[in-house]
């Protein structure tokens, strides 16, 4: 999903950073100064600031978004649920929605590229008595990204709306680190919380964790990307596949059904942004015979700068040759736009 | 041995069994402190000084401990290793990778009982292995300090796990994983009565063996010897860039063994990006267990504590709810003061 932790931050000071932090700020190819090539049509996922305003200055044609408050919110009232003995789906798809230059404006949309989110100090902790009846952990993939922040926001709307349940918050700082991740469920196992809510890094190194934890008597549910296990409670998350059939066909409609489409993949085994690529490739076969598909082996990687990187080499090897780009999360999107901006192959004259 | 009496004699005099209980006591006593704070900051739930937590913690030090011995051995003999982290990455890419390879060639029975696993496992400890004996021959032939020479190879196991893997993570089919895998890190261990994990009580086997060849073998007063005074050592004979290979490759099969243990931890994942900054956190825990960066100094159980204090900070951290940021200035701040007050205790030498 939205993959992005700190950059790589190393504490050995220069002589690391001198073989870590390199990369990213490549200067535009020679040419981009000249007449410019004709714009390219550049769909993303996720929204953040500045992916809205280059939405607003139609830098960006299409971004499909997530409703991440909906997920914190409806994941801690499954759980509550739950715990209380009442039935809860298995399933439980959020909704995604395009988002494009000209419908930003309207208030339901404006709501989700800019949702309520709250700072990690927030909620309660391990430390304390139990104030409320029941106690949940939620675990998410990171805790810097924009999107937990605002998972963090539903889960505690949802709290507040049922007034019997309190939220414990803690997550792994960087989103690559299974092994953190394992750590904290360890923990609030160790806690005895009454439920887990949990975003997996992994939809397989978690699973011996989590069944641990539903062995001890704990249930727990997931949430934004799937796990390979039978025992959670529920799974409650974006419909990919969705999203990525919204933005091929937004692609297709902007490009009108003809033109040269390059696809910058995420990552391989990150299963939500797996299924928009497949989403957006197959959309594409089936819908759209006249978009050619001329790159799509390419990764993002996990960070932006990792992003630009590989978009600056797509960007300058396709460069007059591509009409239309997808990136299946907010990272890729990101280094991406950057990467075409620098190129001079995007919005310029608008 | 002969020409190393004198040597001998004078680490017996500084370092005698009232200094060595001291070197012992004083992270102990910080140990202590820090369960004590803890308990009382989750006072009110409790669930902090469970046997159940400290059954988890004991399982979640497993990883950080099995390397830190390794890199005691290291940094007594005055050298350091940056390449643990990439080492315990790379460990883990190889024996997912021979998992799958072996796996769907064996028999039936020999599948169920795991031999691939055990195969993959051994061979992924000797890979950790031959990572340090190439390190160690960098250092001695190179006359490179290590500290750059494991700089290099930091990168360099790195991009090797990374190219092995091709960037991803390598899972091992569910199908070849044994029922007896996922117990060796159980916090709750079958049979009961092993009381922690099977896989911590690997790590203090390891260690007492450890601690044995350092304190009582030969090879253990040289690593001393060396890490002392390396000039005086070789002028008393020890074949000094032997004796780094040899210690640069045992500590590497205790990495590898680290890197067998996350590939465990992991459920059966083979991860190129993981135990990033693994060997700070190692580092750490030699340096507040009484090692010194200048070699000569260090013991087995001041690291298996101070490998203790990391976790249990870590795991403490969490109960008492305390963010991850504050969490990393606290770790901070005990590594420089655990090795300021032992600086002050030996009398500011």
């Amino acid at each position: 999903m939205s993959g992005i932790g700190p950059r790589g931050l190393r504490y050995l000071g220069l002589a690391l950073l001198a073989f870590t932090g390199c990369g990213g700020d490549g200067a535009a190819p020679a040419g981009a100064a000249g007449t410019g090539p004709r714009p390219v049509v550049l769909i993303g996922f996720d929204a953040s600031e500045p992916l809205t305003s280059a939405l607003r200055a139609s830098k960006i044609q299409g971004l499909v978004v997530q409703n991440p408050l909906a997920m914190g919110e409806l994941s801690v009232k499954t759980m509550v649920a739950h715990l209380e003995k009442q039935p809860v789906e298995a399933r439980i798809s959020t909704g995604e929605t395009l988002v494009t230059p000209e419908n930003m404006n309207e208030p339901a949309i404006d709501r989700l590229i800019h949702p309520p989110q709250v700072e990690n100090s927030g909620g309660a902790s391990l430390s304390g008595a139990k104030t409320k009846k029941w106690r949940v952990m939620v675990i998410p993939k990171g805790t810097t990204h924009e999107f937990w922040k605002t998972i963090h926001a539903g889960a505690l709307k949802a709290a507040e709306e049922l007034g019997n349940v309190e939220i414990v918050w803690q997550g792994p700082q960087k989103e690559d680190d299974r092994v953190l991740q394992i750590q904290l469920v360890q923990s609030a196992i160790a806690a005895r919380v009454d439920g887990i809510v949990l975003a997996p890094l992994d939809a397989k190194a978690l699973v011996e964790a989590v069944e641990a934890a539903v062995a001890k008597g704990i249930p727990v549910v997931v949430f934004d990307s799937a796990l390979e296990t039978t025992r959670s409670v529920s799974y409650i998350a974006t419909n990919n596949y969705n999203g990525g059939v919204l933005a091929a066909r937004r692609l297709g409609e902007t490009l009108g059904g003809k033109g040269k489409v390059i696809l910058l993949r995420y990552a391989v085994g990150s299963e939500s942004t797996e299924q928009r690529e497949k989403g957006f490739t197959d959309t594409l076969a089936k819908e759209f015979p006249g978009l050619e598909l001329i790159s799509d082996t390419e990764y993002a990687g996990p960070t932006s700068d990792s992003a630009q990187q590989r978009a600056q080499s797509l960007a300058t090897r396709y460069r007059g040759k591509v009409d239309g780009v997808f990136c299946p999360n907010e990272s890729s999107t990101d280094g991406m736009l950057r990467a075409l901006e620098g190129a001079g192959m995007i919005g310029a004259g608008k | 041995m002969s020409d190393l009496a004198p040597f001998a004699a004078r680490q017996r005099g500084l370092r005698g069994t009232l200094g060595w209980i001291w070197t012992v006591l004083g992270p102990f006593l910080g140990l202590i402190l820090i369960t004590v704070l803890f308990a009382w900051m989750t006072r009110e739930t409790g669930s902090f000084l469970t046997l159940y937590n400290w059954r988890t913690i004991a399982v979640q030090t497993v990883v950080v401990g099995t390397a830190a011995l390794g890199m005691t051995a290291i940094m007594i003999a005055g050298a350091i290793d940056l390449s643990v982290g990439s080492t315990v990455a790379l460990v883990t890419v190889v024996v997912a990778m021979l998992v799958k390879r072996i796996d769907p060639a064996l028999p039936g029975d020999l599948r169920s009982a795991g031999l691939a696993l055990v195969v993959a496992m051994v061979l992924g400890v000797l890979v950790g292995g031959l990572c340090g004996a190439i390190n160690g021959s960098l250092v001695a032939g190179l006359r490179v300090v290590p500290f750059i020479v494991t700089l290099g190879s930091y990168k360099v196991y790195r991009g090797l796990a990374k190219w092995l893997a091709s960037s991803t993570t390598v899972y091992v089919p569910a199908e070849s994983k044994a029922w007896w895998l996922s117990r060796i890190l159980a916090p709750e261990p079958e049979p009961r009565w092993l009381m922690i994990a099977p896989g911590a009580w690997a790590l203090v086997a390891l260690a007492a063996a450890l601690a044995i060849v350092l304190r009582y073998s030969l090879f253990g007063r040289h690593v001393y010897a060396v890490g002392s005074n390396e000039s005086t050592a070789r002028l008393c004979g020890v074949n000094v860039p032997k004796l780094k290979i040899l210690v640069y490759a045992l500590a590497g099969l205790a990495t590898g063994l680290a890197g067998v243990l996350q590939f465990i931890y992991m459920s059966a994942t083979g991860d190129p990006t993981t135990a990033d900054g693994l060997e700070l956190k190692v580092i750490a825990a030699v340096v507040i267990g009484g090692g010194s960066l200048s070699g000569g100094e260090g013991s087995v159980l001041g690291t298996l504590i101070g490998c203790l204090i990391m976790s249990v900070l870590d795991n403490g951290c969490v109960h008492a709810g305390i963010p991850n940021p504050t969490q990393d200035v606290i770790i901070g701040v005990i590594i420089v003061a655990a090795v300021t007050l032992d600086r002050i205790r030996r009398g500011g030498s």
